[in-house]
């Protein structure tokens, strides 16, 4: 049984990864792309915080933005064939990232299946926990619930940021995101597969309190990019993730259909 | 459980719950749930030395809603 289900799900992040790789190139990619212009200050915004008096610092990457900014007047200073080379933070040449273009496409294709072959372990281990009949409509259902919880909810909290946005530390993001999903998870089943009213008001109390507790929040609300390419963000991310999970709850109910023994059978043959 | 028609048209007898294929299904899922979590850790989260893990999961990690700066 265990290597039909994992042909299961290694087909179905196959089929779910490669169609979110497309899907992106329509407008997620592009927008990162333009605000990663912003965020190495090849383009900038103007600036009104100054006249405001509140006094802050700016990090960027873990580095003080004026690191950055210093950097950027060398730059000027220096030939104009120099790179951001020597920019200390995430995207700069000291450690490897993928050249724009095919290279770069090639890897947000790799991790979009791997994404999808995580995402889709999770599915199906929905579908042997419940054992009853999956197929490519009820699989559907299932992908809209995934999207409610790896998407929809962290998103109330955090909305799909583009690079250069402001934001509160990193690891107390990483933190709620996790135990957002893991309460939305939890509320969902509970309120699913129970049938008292006890259950199911702990359900939604549960589905409610990360937002209630609320996702950690930057100090002062600034970006480096302009609030129209993060609101087009935004929207463009989610709307691709619906497509995302669409596809990965229709390919995992179909597949699991078609490759796994209907557990309700083989549970029935094995006690005859 | 209640008697049940599979779809491919056969019969299943009423299935008193059989605790061996039971565990083994919940091992299973146990297991997927488990090696989710790592890749999602892998892909959505971890830096990697000198940040290889987030540069080339970069793209992914804005588009699929994890907080990546």
């Amino acid at each position: 049984m265990i290597s039909k289900v994992l042909t299961t799900v290694v087909l179905t992040g196959f089929v779910a990864g490669l169609l979110l790789t497309g899907a992106q190139m329509l407008q997620v990619t592009p927008l990162i792309l333009e605000a990663e212009k912003y965020e190495l200050g090849q383009i900038a915004v103007p600036h009104t915080h100054a006249s405001s008096g509140i006094e802050h610092d700016h990090v960027l990457n873990g580095t003080p933005l004026a690191t950055h900014m210093k950097m950027e007047e060398l730059h000027e200073t220096l030939a104009p064939t120099h790179e951001h080379s020597g920019v200390a933070h995430n995207h700069s040449a000291e450690s490897w990232a993928p050249e724009n273009g095919s290279e770069r496409i090639f890897y947000t294709a790799v991790s979009n299946i791997v994404i999808g072959i995580a995402f889709s372990l999770m599915l199906v281990a929905v579908y042997l926990l419940r054992g009853k009949h999956v197929d490519i409509n009820s699989g559907l259902l299932w992908g809209a619930a995934g999207f409610v919880v790896f998407s929809v909810a962290p998103a109330l909290g955090q909305p799909p940021e583009l690079p250069g946005m402001t934001a509160a530390a990193l690891e107390s993001r990483h933190v709620w995101w996790f135990g957002t999903v893991l309460a939305t998870v939890i509320g969902i089943g509970l309120f699913t597969e129970t049938k008292t009213i006890i259950p199911k008001i702990a359900a939604v109390a549960l589905l409610v309190s990360p937002h209630i507790i609320g996702a950690p929040q930057p100090h002062l609300l600034e970006s480096l990019i302009p609030a129209e390419l993060s609101a087009q963000f935004a929207v463009a991310s989610l709307v691709t993730s619906a497509f995302f999970w669409m596809v990965l709850g229709a390919a995992s109910g179909y597949f699991y259909q078609k490759l796994v023994p209907d557990t309700s059978e083989s549970m029935a043959a094995a006690s005859a | 459980m209640t008697t049940k028609t599979i779809t491919s048209g056969t019969f299943s007898t009423p299935a008193t719950s059989d605790a061996g294929v039971s565990t083994r299904r919940m091992t299973a899922a146990l297991l997927l749930i488990l090696a989710g979590l790592v890749l999602i850790f892998t892909v959505g989260f971890a830096q990697g030395s000198g940040g290889f893990l987030h540069n080339a999961a970069h793209d992914t990690r804005h588009a699929a809603t994890f907080p990546c700066h």
